[in-house]
């Protein structure tokens, strides 16, 4: 309820009730044909889970943090929170960002510009802990008191008379698990303040000190996937028999016999999918298969453990797994000799092996490292593949993965194909660097614990959802069917949940997919249309 | 009278201290992961959409180039528009950017000052009085500068100061010190003014006290709110670098370090040097799958045993 809401920073430390109530009256009013839309009530935690996990920020657990048992338990856990915060300032357990980490806790004059560009802020109506500067205002505040010198006084007029206690950590490490690290705000910082970052790095404090990180992250994602090879679970044995049913289903839909290259020594590209595309979305791997097949391009896929799943959830918590999975995809490459890797369409496996990694990596294992999207560009308008636009006739508009275009600039090529092959192509506003997240972003995709979809779903996914309802306005008649083109498997997977709770087909005519199902979609060659119109 | 010019060089010397060693602490700290964020300025042509280096296949095969005068021209209107503020805070801009542009100004009046003495102790122009071009030319840019200055400060720092007070966007995390950074500007600012009104209108004090400072020429000043100013200077000397206004210096930093530093990492190139300086450095981190006590490179190639099935 909006008078529970907290008044002052200290409220943060010293409220012994939770911290704020969402309700979702107060979320952004959706467009046609959504004016009357009423969410459904928010599913609230069990009583059994209220009593076992910390849910004191906004009811909702996005990252199961136990409840300490005795005081002895809690006070361990705020020294352990102090240790570790000690290690992110400094430079040998935290060279990986400290510069833009100081940069940020020391800069910041309040100055809100970042405010109104958090989807998630703005979408909840405003509401005061999800405001982009709250999280690291808790965190300066809690460095200049326990950390810096300064005394009573010099504490007192920075405001950072608080008390640290366990609630404010637990709240704390919740909180950075309500930004989806799209860094739209620190885009819009005229200093060059990234309170993404400091999102970031508050989840890397408590996982690399107190081993609290989100489930599907670390234990059934990172951990799963340097042990089994996929963050699904998915072992060689059974990605090879995937791969084979992704032949015959390619062979039945289309006509097409291709056998998928796997572990070609000395190809000229290893393909690396998000794991999530041979499950959910195996048209997106058929459609690659197709396009790099009549293109002629001398390309692979692993099946080795390491080598046929692209995501690395590291980037959004923890600096070991990130680097720890990033060199297994570079030990795959070298062990099969590829002149370069090829990521497809996942924006934070771009990332993370792209820039981020490039700093991770010496010697031998500096491979190139590219983007599929300027490869498919290159296909596309080399003339090898006979396209016909009139095939991709309806609506369509594209999403911009934050992780490929705000933070590489790979805003182009994509577009380019789409104004190419489908004559309807319609952007959103605002796109390109300026996009707003799926609401997915930072694993909040593939988060599907206790309570936090609903939380993702009405109101994190909100925004685009609003910006996707905006863009086919003049078209939204659920007869005619629309596109939304999401080069990212983990947007894909927000897409899916998001649309599904707003009825979009049915209410709107609104699917997603890929952008190789819309270039294999206009081929010429293919009899039946590649995209099937069905809520996935 | 010594105490005042001592008191003088000693703001002035830590000041100095303090803020080179702020600059030294952010350009020493250790090589850090790429984390730009596009637009990065200096991608030529695409830096208009924010597009870069990655969307040409095989970007690697040559070195990127870069448009160094697009990166000065961002910076440029950064700087002295504020062009972030103006595009996503019009309401703050209105008078923030009066202030900073009044702060600019001053500093430039400063600027002026000091190359006017130093000129005139090598006999090249005049400070008390108009007899060449060269003596017009700075005696009249000193005052159109610090005049301006001076206004355009007064009504930022009011206009700021009402908006932190009275905005529930900025009370929530307002600190006594976001009010002291601002009122210290301000009655600096009204206190030179009513020095220039009632004692020195074209700034002929302040540049023979900057003289005596050079020439550590200790003479005895008599005009009481002339004093009162120099005493306020110093201690706001001594008061900046413990501030959040040190972001004067480190948005160098955020743009050029972070938010466009885009290098790739090439064999043999000295970014690689420091790469593999980093990962030897060691690792306390304690959650299990850190493996304290190992260097950043062998955490990175040592998978977490214990946590396997």
């Amino acid at each position: 309820m909006k008078d529970d809401k907290i008044h002052s920073i200290k409220d943060f430390t010293e409220l012994n009730r939770q911290i704020t109530d969402l309700d979702p009256a107060d979320f952004i009013k959706l467009p046609y044909p959504y004016e009357d839309w009423v969410d459904p009530p928010m599913k609230e935690l069990t009583d059994d889970q209220k009593n076992r996990l910390e849910h004191s920020l906004d009811g909702f657990s996005g990252i199961a943090i136990p409840k300490p048992q005795t005081e002895e338990e809690k006070q361990e856990l705020v020294a352990k929170f102090l240790s570790g915060l000690k290690k992110l300032l400094s430079k040998e357990d935290n060279w990986i960002l400290l510069q833009p980490l100081l940069l940020s806790m020391e800069n910041c004059v309040k100055c809100q510009s970042c405010s109104d560009e958090c989807p998630v802020y703005i979408s909840s109506g405003r509401e005061e802990i999800y405001r982009p500067i709250f999280r690291g205002e808790i965190l300066r505040r809690i460095i200049n008191k326990y950390l810096k010198p300064g005394g009573k006084f010099y504490n007192k007029i920075t405001g950072s008379d608080i008390d640290l206690n366990w609630e404010t950590i637990a709240r704390l490490a919740e909180l950075s698990y309500r930004c989806t690290l799209c860094r739209r705000c620190a885009q819009a910082c005229p200093i060059g303040v990234d309170n993404g970052l400091i999102s970031r790095e508050i989840r890397k404090l408590m996982s690399q000190e107190l081993g609290l990180a989100a489930e599907e992250l670390h234990k059934s994602g990172s951990m799963k996937q340097l042990q089994t090879g996929s963050s699904t679970g998915t072992n060689p044995t059974a990605m090879l028999d995937i791969v084979e049913f992704i032949e015959e289903d390619l062979k039945d839909l289309t006509g097409i016999d291709i056998k998928m290259p796997l572990d070609k020594k000395g190809a000229d590209i290893l393909l690396i999918h998000n794991f999530g595309e041979f499950l959910s979305w195996p048209e997106n791997i058929m459609a690659f298969a197709i396009i790099f097949e009549k293109a002629g391009i001398n390309w692979t896929m692993s099946s080795e453990m390491g080598g046929y799943d692209s995501v690395n959830y590291g980037l959004w918590y923890d600096d070991a797994q990130l680097a720890r999975v990033a060199l297994e995809h570079i030990r795959i490459a070298k062990k099969l000799g590829v002149n370069r890797i090829v990521m497809g369409e996942c924006g934070h496996a771009h990332k993370a092996l792209m820039p981020v990694a490039d700093r991770i990596l010496v010697d031998d294992n500096i491979i190139p490292r590219e983007s599929a999207y300027p490869i498919l560009e290159e296909i596309v308008f080399s003339g090898k593949i006979k396209f016909d636009p009139k095939k991709n006739d309806f609506p369509v508009t594209l999403h911009d993965p934050c992780n490929a275009v705000r933070a590489m600039g790979i805003v182009e090529p994509q577009r380019h194909i789409l104004r190419e092959l489908c004559p309807q192509f319609v952007e959103m506003e605002p796109h390109g660097v300026h996009n707003y997240c799926c609401g997915g972003g930072s694993g909040f995709a593939i988060m599907q614990g206790k309570n936090f979809p609903d939380w993702r779903n009405g109101l994190s996914f909100r925004m685009k959802f609003k910006q996707i309802l905006d863009a086919f306005q003049d078209k939204i008649d659920p007869s005619i069917y629309k596109y939304v083109c999401s080069p990212c498997s983990n947007c894909k997977g927000t897409f899916r949940d998001g649309l599904t709770y707003f009825n979009a087909f049915e209410k709107a005519g609104i699917i997603y997919g890929g952008l190789v199902e819309l270039i294999v979609n206009a081929m010429v060659d293919l009899e039946k249309p590649f995209i099937e119109w069905e809520l996935k | 009278m010594i105490f005042l010019y001592l008191f003088t060089y000693f703001s002035l010397f830590i000041f100095i201290v303090l803020v080179v060693s702020k600059i030294i602490k952010y350009s020493s700290a250790p090589v850090h992961v790429r984390w730009e964020l596009y637009p990065v300025a200096h991608e030529p042509d695409k830096n208009k959409y924010g597009g870069s280096h990655y969307e040409e296949a095989g970007f690697w095969k040559h070195k990127a180039k870069k448009d160094h005068l697009a990166e000065l021209w961002a910076m440029f209107e950064e700087i002295v528009f504020l062009r972030g503020v103006y595009l996503h805070n019009r309401k703050l801009w209105y008078f923030s950017f009066p202030f900073h542009l009044g702060l600019y100004l001053i500093s430039v009046t400063f600027i002026l000052i000091i190359i006017s003495v130093l000129l005139n102790l090598f006999s090249l122009i005049n400070i008390n009085a108009i007899q060449n071009t060269a003596d017009y030319f700075f005696h009249y840019l000193t005052i159109l500068f610090g005049y301006a200055g001076l206004i355009l400060t007064f009504i930022g720092s009011i206009g700021l100061i009402i908006q932190r007070a009275t905005d529930n966007k900025f009370k929530f995390y307002n600190t006594p010190m976001d009010f002291i950074n601002l009122f210290f500007i301000l009655i600096l600012v009204i206190s030179i003014s009513i020095t220039l009104i009632f004692s020195s209108s074209s700034f002929i004090l302040s540049k023979e006290f900057v003289k005596n400072l050079i020439t550590f020429n200790w003479v005895e000043i008599n005009d009481v709110l002339f004093i009162l100013n120099v005493i306020l200077i110093s201690l706001f000397l001594l008061y900046f670098p413990i501030t959040r206004m040190m972001h004067l210096f480190a948005k160098y930093f955020t743009y050029h370090d972070v938010r466009w530093e885009d290098e790739q990492n090439v064999k043999g190139s000295k970014l690689e040097k420091k790469v593999k300086e980093a990962l030897n450095f060691g690792v306390s981190w304690s959650a299990p799958h850190m493996k304290t006590g190992k260097t950043w490179a062998e955490v990175a190639t040592t998978f977490p045993q214990e946590e396997k099935k």
